[in-house]
């Protein structure tokens, strides 16, 4: 076996995710000079004196209101969505498990979407006005979405890890998948029929999950993807050790001293809670969280001590990259990233099918 | 002290896998539990390695309930090799060695040390930098031996250390059964305790230093391989005809089936 040495890959990522984000900034359909991002760096995105010229406060505008969020958010997005990919695969012991592959992502989408459709009755539409209203609507979808995710993943767990579903102490992953497909088609539908009773605002982001997209983030998306990546992260990282007895199988991890209830309701409530707030606030994008951790594994191997915070890293450069490219491929308009990340990991995800098919992931 | 089970029983699904049975682990001294496919051995098994509690009677471990010991803590003390264990991602050979580590935190180097000698006491040395995905079958049982030696390696804070192994020979070559036969010798020699669930009935006569045979849910009888490996014991126990003649070397029964 050829392994990277982790110092050098963690360097690359690390360079890799600085540029990634760098550019991100940088090209779009206005391209905006190095310069003016050092002098916003420099004025820390002041309020600009007035003797500036006016092309340079236009650059700073697009900056502070446009080009940094979305670029933050698809960062946290992808981080948030590899570091979910790699849990979960420790959790189902499977290469297969991706979020959107097992209806997480369906679930979590589900839920948001009743939240969108039901909130303006619970709420009283247009009792409350601008930020407020919107900051509110946008904790409800990713509570909903929460629910729905979780829901979606113990769903799937109890159905793969059946007591005589395959061999012992490992999941099926034909069941997996198929309670996926079961439990996507479901969403679709409860989908469809929300969308039949929602007015044009509420379609609009409804039609969100069918792919997912950057071009919404702001601030406030920004806040709550940071806060809700941190919390992942440091409830996350410091399982390595117990998510590597874990692919061993369930009892074995229980000789070697893991809690497992205990580590895989952290695991389940996490991920879900990850995955539910990528959908509220991008869609549903998909194979960042099968594509990220494969791509880890492959380079430095499978131990979670190292996978769990590469996959976090790499995932962030990856969508940073999909998004700039779904920017510039047809500019001035521009592709929805789930399209871009979908084009990219279809054939990824046919390889690893063929290469489970013939033994050994 | 020791791993005692008292009265167990174990039914699952309105079947009964287990009734009233009465066990004990001694330290430093070797078991072997032998009978039929069904009879109950690997519950009997699992109910000594905590996997399920028993439906009732009560299994302790150096003198506390099984079930009353933290995890951690008792993973220091006993360790279990079921017959099968499903690992599919690509973990270099000494990685998945390392993983028998998991449960002490005895520092880097130390660890390293351990994997090194549990290599060294499976003859796997060679394999260490290899994926262990892409092993045979014996291969990679040798591997997961070695995982739950280095798990017991040193000794516990906890008391006396209990090693459980579920057909440790069954995918291994004559030269690796040997090979694993002296090595449970020399952990019993430190005074582990050593349970292993075999079908060879030589083997164990071999190695062992109480011999039990379970048929249908029942330990049928317990000791000496000399005192148990009797034909008519073994007729009633396994329905076939053998003979039981003495080992030209050592002094101990040697099985033949007629």
């Amino acid at each position: 076996m050829s392994r990277c040495p982790r110092p050098i890959f963690f360097s690359l990522v690390f360079t890799g995710l600085a540029l990634a984000m760098l550019s991100g900034v940088l090209l779009g359909p206005v391209a905006i000079p190095l310069t003016a991002l050092l002098e916003a760096v420099a004025t820390s995105f002041a309020a600009t004196p007035a003797s500036v010229d006016p092309e340079l406060q236009r650059q700073l505008l697009i900056l502070s209101a446009i080009r940094l969020p979305r670029m933050l958010l698809a960062a946290l997005v992808g981080a948030c969505l590899a570091l979910c990919g790699a849990a979960m695969q420790g959790l189902f012991r499977n290469p297969l498990a991706d979020p959107t592959l097992i209806g997480v992502s369906a679930g979590a989408s589900l839920g948001a979407s009743l939240v969108i459709v039901l909130a303006p009755a619970l709420l009283g539409s247009g009792a409350m006005g601008g930020v407020l209203a919107a900051t509110l609507s946008l904790s409800l979808m990713v509570v909903g979405a929460f629910v729905g995710g979780c829901l979606a993943v113990l769903l799937v767990y109890r159905l793969a890890t059946a007591p005589g579903v395959g061999a012992p102490g490992s999941t099926s992953i034909a069941t997996m998948l198929l309670a996926g497909i079961a439990i996507s088609a479901l969403a679709g539908a409860g989908n469809s029929l929300l969308s039949f009773y929602a007015d044009n605002e509420m379609l609009r982001r409804i039609s969100l999950w069918q792919m997912g997209r950057l071009d919404g983030a702001d601030w406030p998306r920004v806040g709550l993807a940071t806060a809700v990546l941190s919390l992942l992260l440091v409830g996350l990282l410091g399982q390595g050790r117990a998510l590597n007895a874990l692919l061993l199988g369930e009892s074995q991890a229980r000789y070697l001293g893991i809690e497992v209830e205990h580590l895989k309701r952290r695991v389940i409530l996490l991920t879900a809670l990850g995955v539910g707030v990528t959908v509220a606030v991008a869609g549903s994008i998909v194979f960042v969280g099968l594509v990220v951790p494969h791509m880890v594994r492959l380079v430095i191997g499978p131990d979670h001590r190292f996978l769990l915070p590469a996959s976090t890293l790499l995932g962030a450069a990856l969508l940073v990259v999909a998004d700039v490219l779904s920017r510039l491929v047809v500019a001035p308009a521009e592709l929805p990233v789930g399209v871009v990340t979908a084009l990219l990991g279809v054939p990824f995800f046919f390889s690893l099918l063929v290469r489970q098919r013939n033994g050994g992931v | 002290m020791a791993l005692r089970a008292e009265g167990v029983s174990l039914s699952l699904h309105g079947k009964t896998l287990l009734q009233a049975t009465d066990f004990q682990l001694e330290a430093g001294t070797i078991s072997a539990i032998c009978g039929p496919n069904g009879a109950g051995k690997s519950s009997l098994l699992r109910l000594l390695s905590a996997d399920i509690a028993p439906s009732s009677g009560r299994v302790s471990l150096n003198g506390r309930s099984l079930a009353s010991w933290a995890p951690l803590a008792r993973a220091q003390t006993l360790a279990v090799l079921p017959q099968h264990t499903a690992l599919n991602f690509a973990f270099a050979v000494e990685e998945v060695v390392a993983l028998g580590r998991t449960p002490h935190a005895s520092g880097r180097r130390r660890d390293r040390q351990i994997v090194d000698a549990a290599l060294r006491a499976m003859d796997s040395t060679h394999l260490r930098a290899r994926c262990y995905t892409d092993l045979s079958g014996g291969e990679q049982q040798r591997v997961q031996l070695a995982r739950v030696l280095a798990q017991l390696w040193e000794a516990s804070p906890h008391g006396e250390r209990h090693l459980l192994l579920d057909e440790p020979t069954a995918s291994l070559d004559l030269a690796h059964q040997a090979l694993v036969l002296e090595m449970v010798q020399d952990f019993a020699a430190q005074g582990v305790a050593v349970c292993l669930v075999v079908h060879d009935l030589n083997l164990a006569a071999r190695c062992a230093d109480r011999l039990l045979l379970m048929r249908d849910g029942a330990i049928v009888a317990s000791g000496s391989p000399l005192e148990v490996l009797s034909e008519a014991t073994l007729q009633a126990v396994f329905d076939v005809e053998v003979q039981v003649l003495t080992h030209p070397q050592r002094a101990v029964p040697l099985v033949v089936q007629l």
